[in-house]
């Protein structure tokens, strides 16, 4: 309703019931040529879009993998491969879009989309990295500046 | 938009769910690690979506595994030459463990119930780490596949905290599960910058340099923006401003310097901060909401 507020700003609106159903109806027609309007110019950006297609393979063996799940970073849209490791992605994407690949058990691959053809890509997922191991715990402590020596000294004399 | 709306749909969803996710982990407290099949399976079977047995898996493991500091030193001297098997042989064992057990037991968990989810290492940033340098990485958490969308969760620091150099202290910390990744970023830099999750990351050296963020900033989504640098250099009696980006809310926010508290309001999701520092030295200045510290600067005045 805010966007309603917006289009009518101040009070000074005559109390009329009938001009306020018209500049509602008005509004809510704009607010859903704007929607049709920013949609559009939402498919058809400057950068180019075209087909992502392939396969997805086991790195040691290079069979094919079904059920892998090939997400749209951008988007949360996502599909998996089918019985023969193949996908193709339900919509175009341009340059520079990511596609994550993961499969329990397997390292995810990340896969940038270049401006050339894709329509025939193979990822092959390896089995997981080995642990790296870290030990960094929360301090949660509120940070303290160092105090210096000369600080402290000068600090006797405040 | 679209994002914020689901982000805050599944956060609403999330706090709907956790409390059915919450109390099947509490009924397997103390449940043995021996067999981790039998384990997920327990603590999932009778959760329907995704997002509830996730949540019933990383309330499990943040309740009860401890950290081991005394095992913590021990990598950090050996420098990572702890070998993954007895990692898991100790955390199996004994119950205990370090961020990178954690991390592991929550993705074989999950993958046990059939929910993707990686273990990313990183950058962990903190008052006591990775302030300014070339950065090391001493951290791990996990991203976790949830409704066609990659989340991210720190299950170590949601665990507890090192409340004295030598002491862990066990508190749940809900601001490190599925958090906004905007602010995550702020003090988690992972090695394979995608792990991010955003467009357009920080560089290394912005996240070493940036300003200090604590939990409560990511529980009430709040960014230090300006200054863009964690050190800011003025001379005696020269203003300088700082600015909160913070969603608009009821929370009270604080500006702080010298331990004087100072009401700021919020306007169009930020506040600025205009202040004089008089005398020559090195200040922190700090913002809380709510009373709990959310950023961080460090000022020398000259």
């Amino acid at each position: 309703m805010e966007y309603l507020q917006r289009l009518h700003p101040g009070g000074n609106n005559k109390p009329m019931k009938k001009s306020i159903n018209v500049s509602l109806l008005l509004s809510i027609v704009l607010a859903v040529i704007a929607n049709v309007a920013y949609s559009q110019n939402d498919n058809k950006t400057a950068i180019k879009t075209h087909v992502i297609a392939g396969i997805v393979t086991e790195a040691e063996t290079g069979d094919p993998l079904p059920g892998v799940n090939v997400v749209h970073q951008r988007s949360n849209k996502g599909i998996a491969t089918d019985a023969d490791g193949k996908f193709t992605f339900p919509f175009e994407l341009g340059e520079g879009e990511t596609l994550a690949f993961s499969f329990i058990g397997l390292d995810t691959q990340f896969y940038k989309i270049g401006s050339g053809d894709d329509s025939k890509i193979t990822v092959s997922l390896k089995a997981d990295a080995a642990i790296h191991i870290m030990e960094a715990a929360a301090d949660n402590d509120v940070y303290v500046p160092r105090r210096t020596f000369v600080g402290a000294i000068k600090g006797w004399f405040r | 938009m679209r994002g914020i709306c689901l982000a805050a749909l599944l956060l609403i969803a999330g706090c709907c769910f956790a409390q059915n996710a919450d109390s099947v982990a509490e009924v397997y407290a103390g449940h043995s690690l021996k067999d981790l099949n039998l384990l997920s399976q327990k603590l999932t079977g009778s959760l329907k979506t995704d997002v509830e047995k996730f949540r019933a898996i990383y309330k499990w493991v943040c309740t009860n595994i401890e950290y081991d500091y005394s095992y913590a030193s021990k990598i950090k001297s050996k420098r990572g030459n702890v070998s993954a098997d007895e990692l898991i042989r100790k955390l199996v064992t004994t119950r205990s463990t370090v961020c990178s057990g954690y991390a592991w037991l929550v993705r074989e968990l999950s993958h046990k119930a059939g929910i993707p989810c990686v273990i990313v290492d990183g950058h962990s940033r903190s008052a006591g780490s990775n302030i300014g340098g070339t950065g090391r990485a001493n951290h791990s958490w996990n991203a976790v596949l949830i409704d066609n969308q990659w989340r991210l969760c720190d299950p170590l620091w949601s665990a507890g905290y090192m409340s004295s150099p030598e002491t862990f202290t066990t508190r749940f910390e809900e601001s490190y599960f599925l958090p906004d990744p905007s602010v995550f970023i702020l003090n988690h830099y992972p090695l394979k910058i995608e792990w991010s999750l955003l467009d357009n990351p920080p560089t290394l050296d912005q996240f070493l340099n940036g300003p200090l963020i604590y939990a409560e900033a990511l529980r009430y989504r709040a960014i230090p923006i300006i200054p863009s640098l964690f050190k800011v250099c003025v001379a005696a009696n020269e203003s300088v401003s700082f600015s909160l980006h913070k969603p608009p809310g009821n929370d009270a926010v604080k500006f702080v310097v010298n331990g004087n508290d100072e009401d700021v309001t919020v306007k169009d999701h930020s506040c600025t901060v205009d202040h004089t520092f008089k005398r020559k030295g090195t200040y922190a200045v700090h913002f809380k909401v709510n009373d709990r510290y959310v950023a961080t600067y460090e000022v020398t005045v000259r």
